[in-house]
């Protein structure tokens, strides 16, 4: 037993080992192909928020954001610079909170604007997409919580096998969301004249995107979202948050209100629901999505509500 | 619990660990762990089918103690027809009901008739088929009184709730395997060595080829109006190791992990793509449930000693239940049928053992695969229209063009490679590396790496719905 324990237990130190260097080489080699797809916006993102003049408006959240807003309209309406910060639901609220907060100044306005989903799923972490980032931009290692570090384990074979993906299977594949579809304010672009998909969201029978009334909002994404009013509150930061763009038909009222309930001590830019809802042939490509010529519409009526809360 | 899950991979090294080292003591601390285990490895899946799972324990071992004290010939056959009723009876409610009521309504109705059976929405509970099966050929031996009943309940309960072969197999006989239960169990070196190797090449089929041709194959089968020719074949031959690498995959861990415990399971797969005739596959595939068959099924009904026409006649209805057991589907059923066209021209022309050329050989192969081959199409098809368009389609021609990327194509090629070089030893892996043996540890790390690379898929075995 002793010697097969042994075996065993070195073997497998040198199989970690083993995928470890594998991981961290083929990280190296594909982190400049990685920087020119869609999550390689968050590099053109972070310098943005670093030379734009102070104070500032930073939007934070999902791509409900950078497919529906048109951040020079706010820019040139409320005469102050934006820095649109979204990137990707899946990234996780927590990696928009943490990267983010080093930027923050005192004088700043934050607008928030979680996905509705983001309210329910456990995955707030950002699991994956979040380690794809510290490809691209290995600082951001540092930003990654205790929790992330003990499931980092469970995801490498899935980095390994989206390298491999990258560096050999899908090498002359079109990339659908690049680095560059995103403009100088980190707004996305790239549904310019695209026609709405939304027959393949809509009817999607695995239910992805329908929510339900009993949806049980899960309290540690609150308990985020709420520790971060409280930072921007103690730095002198305004901080409002509002519902995201989703389908007319998907999203339940009470569950809504039930969001609206459990962070009622927050700085609401809209607490109607209805401020943020489309129908179908509206949306691109997912609930969250706007079409683009929809873009100005939505960032207008964004723009009319905060208006009334700065004067107020 | 799937042994493609990271919730397994946490289980079983606690398993592993408690029990060499702390239910060490006695035999009958190991054997009450080792139900335990099975049961929390089955109740993972859903807690209410342990209840199922427990009934069927109980109901069985009663009968085994009743047939062992009854001499009396009536009470006994009366006691071995409850077991085969009750065990039937809860394949039937499970697995068989909604078929048949269906399948009775369409018969009235080609008649006119029009009967309504209420069809009732259950759930299949996993691996009923085998546990099933394994806790038969406990109260059919001892009815035939091939063994003695065990009056050691615990030491029963973890031979049918053996974990590594609970959900998919080998089906054990009662004879052969209950006994290892009495035994005492020592840890020995070159038996866990060969497990672990077992362990790696089997999720090695699993998780890396199985579930990359799964890919292609749930494709092309759901979308397959879309596709034509060659596509359609490739989509086939896809399946054909889909379905090799899923289920012997499993084997080669459920035998591993047996090895682990101390424990030998029986070889449920000898590189059945190598045989050269059906006859010869038969006995390479599926081998416990083939012999299970035989034993309890083809022997009872007669066997091969009466005339031709009845053996004949025989294999027909050990194929045909063979497909039913399978699921309860009309495609399944053609599977078994197809499968009996096939083995029944070797029943009525008797060749004497001959060699052959490489090249015949190689040729008998290919021949005998592709029959294989073109019988899965039933076997993965939704329905048995769906089947017949596709073979349909499949000879309209238009080139040669691979679906989507090759990796499943070079896969099949590295699993051939490696099959074929080790085909003399009960694991492909073990026969490579001792072939090959300076890259016996380089191979290994890469093997684990695919592994990895692919854990997070997570599909769970074909075999599972059985």
């Amino acid at each position: 037993m002793k010697k097969f324990l042994q075996k065993l237990i070195l073997f497998s130190f040198v199989f970690f080992l083993f995928a470890i260097i594998v991981l961290v080489a083929s990280s190296a080699i594909v982190a400049p192909k990685l920087s020119k797809r869609g999550r390689g916006c968050v590099l053109d993102k972070l310098n943005r928020i670093q030379n734009i003049q102070q104070p500032k408006i930073v939007l934070v959240g999902g791509s409900n954001i950078c497919y529906n807003t048109n951040s020079k309209l706010i820019e040139d309406s409320l005469h102050m610079p934006v820095a649109d910060m979204s990137i990707n639901a899946n990234v996780g609220m927590q990696f928009y909170f943490e990267s983010v907060k080093p930027y923050l100044k005192s004088g700043d306005i934050v607008i928030l604007t979680p996905e509705y989903d983001a309210y329910s799923k456990i995955n707030f972490l950002g699991d994956e997409s979040m380690y794809e980032l510290n490809i691209i931009h290995p600082k951001f290692i540092s930003i990654l919580s205790a929790k992330q570090w003990l499931r980092l384990p469970l995801y490498i074979g899935n980095i390994l096998k989206d390298n491999y993906n990258i560096l050999v299977a899908d090498k002359n594949s079109k990339i659908s969301n690049g680095r560059y579809d995103y403009n100088a304010w980190g707004d996305y672009e790239g549904h310019k004249n695209l026609p709405s998909q939304s027959g393949k969201f809509m009817n999607n029978k695995e239910d992805d995107y329908n929510l339900k009334e009993n949806q049980i909002i899960n309290e540690d994404f609150i308990q985020l979202v709420k520790n971060f009013s409280i930072y921007c509150k103690q730095k002198n930061i305004k901080c409002f948050i509002g519902y995201g763009v989703y389908a007319k038909k998907l999203v339940p009222e009470e569950y809504a209100f039930k969001i609206h309930n459990e962070l009622k001590e927050m700085n609401w830019f809209t607490n109607n629901p209805n401020d943020c809802l489309y129908d179908a042939n509206q949306l691109f490509d997912s609930p969250n999505h706007l079409l683009f010529n929809l873009q100005n519409q939505r960032t207008e009526k964004i723009i009319a509500l905060l208006k009334k809360q700065l004067h107020n | 619990m799937l042994f493609n899950s990271w919730t397994f991979l946490i289980f079983f090294p606690i398993v592993f660990i408690l029990y060499w080292f702390v239910v060490n003591k006695s035999i009958k601390m190991q054997n009450a762990f080792l139900a335990i285990t099975g049961f929390v490895f089955y109740g993972w899946w859903d807690w209410r089918f342990l209840l199922l799972l427990l009934l069927s324990l109980i109901t069985d071992f009663a009968v085994g103690y009743f047939l062992q004290t009854t001499i009396n010939t009536a009470k006994r056959k009366l006691l071995i027809i409850f077991s085969l009723a009750f065990n039937i009876g809860l394949l039937v409610v499970f697995k068989y009901y909604n078929f048949f009521a269906q399948s009775l309504q369409n018969i009235f109705s080609v008649f006119g008739l029009k009967v309504d059976f209420v069809t009732v929405n259950i759930i299949l509970p996993v691996g009923i088929s085998f546990y099933t099966f394994q806790s038969l050929s406990y109260t059919i031996q001892v009815y035939r009184k091939k063994m003695e009943a065990t009056k050691d309940f615990i030491a029963y309960a973890a031979y049918i709730s053996f974990f590594p072969q609970l959900i998919a197999g080998p089906i054990e006989k009662a004879t052969q395997f209950l006994p290892k239960f009495f035994e005492k169990r020592i840890f020995n070196y070159t038996q866990a060595t060969s497990g672990v190797k077992l362990i790696l090449w089997g999720y090695f089929k699993k998780v890396v080829i199985a579930d990359t041709c799964a890919a292609y194959v749930n494709d092309i089968f759901n979308n397959y109006t879309h596709y034509k020719g060659f596509i359609l074949i490739i989509g086939a031959v896809y399946f054909a190791f889909q379905i090799y690498c899923d289920f012997s995959g499993y084997t080669d861990i459920a035998r591993g992990l047996a090895k682990l415990l101390g424990f030998e399971l029986m070889l449920n797969f000898n590189y059945p793509y190598f045989a050269k005739n059906i006859r010869e596959f038969w006995h390479r595939w599926h081998i416990s449930l083939s012999t299970w068959f035989r034993d309890y099924l083809f022997v009872p009904l007669g066997g091969s000693k009466k005339t031709i026409n009845k053996t004949a006649i025989n294999i027909l209805i050990v194929f045909l239940v063979s497909g039913l057991w399978h699921g309860a589907n009309a495609t399944f059923i053609c599977w078994g049928l197809l499968h009996a066209l096939y083995y029944l021209p070797s029943v009525y022309i008797k060749r004497k053992e001959q060699t052959y050329s490489r090249l015949i050989n190689t040729l008998n192969i290919f021949i005998t695969f592709a029959l294989v081959t073109f019988a899965w199409i039933f076997f993965r098809a939704n329905t048995i229209t769906d089947a017949f368009h596709y073979i349909n389609r499949m000879f309209h021609w238009n080139g040669i063009q691979f679906p989507g990327k090759t990796s499943a194509f070079f896969l099949i090629l590295f699993l051939l490679m490696i099959d074929w070089v080790g085909r003399n030893n009960e694991n492909a892996l073990t026969g490579f590396v001792n072939k090959f043996p300076s890259v016996r540890y380089a191979m290994y790390l890469i093997l684990a790496v695919f592994i990895l690379a692919n854990f997070y898929q997570q599909q769970s075995f074909i075999y599972f719905q059985f």
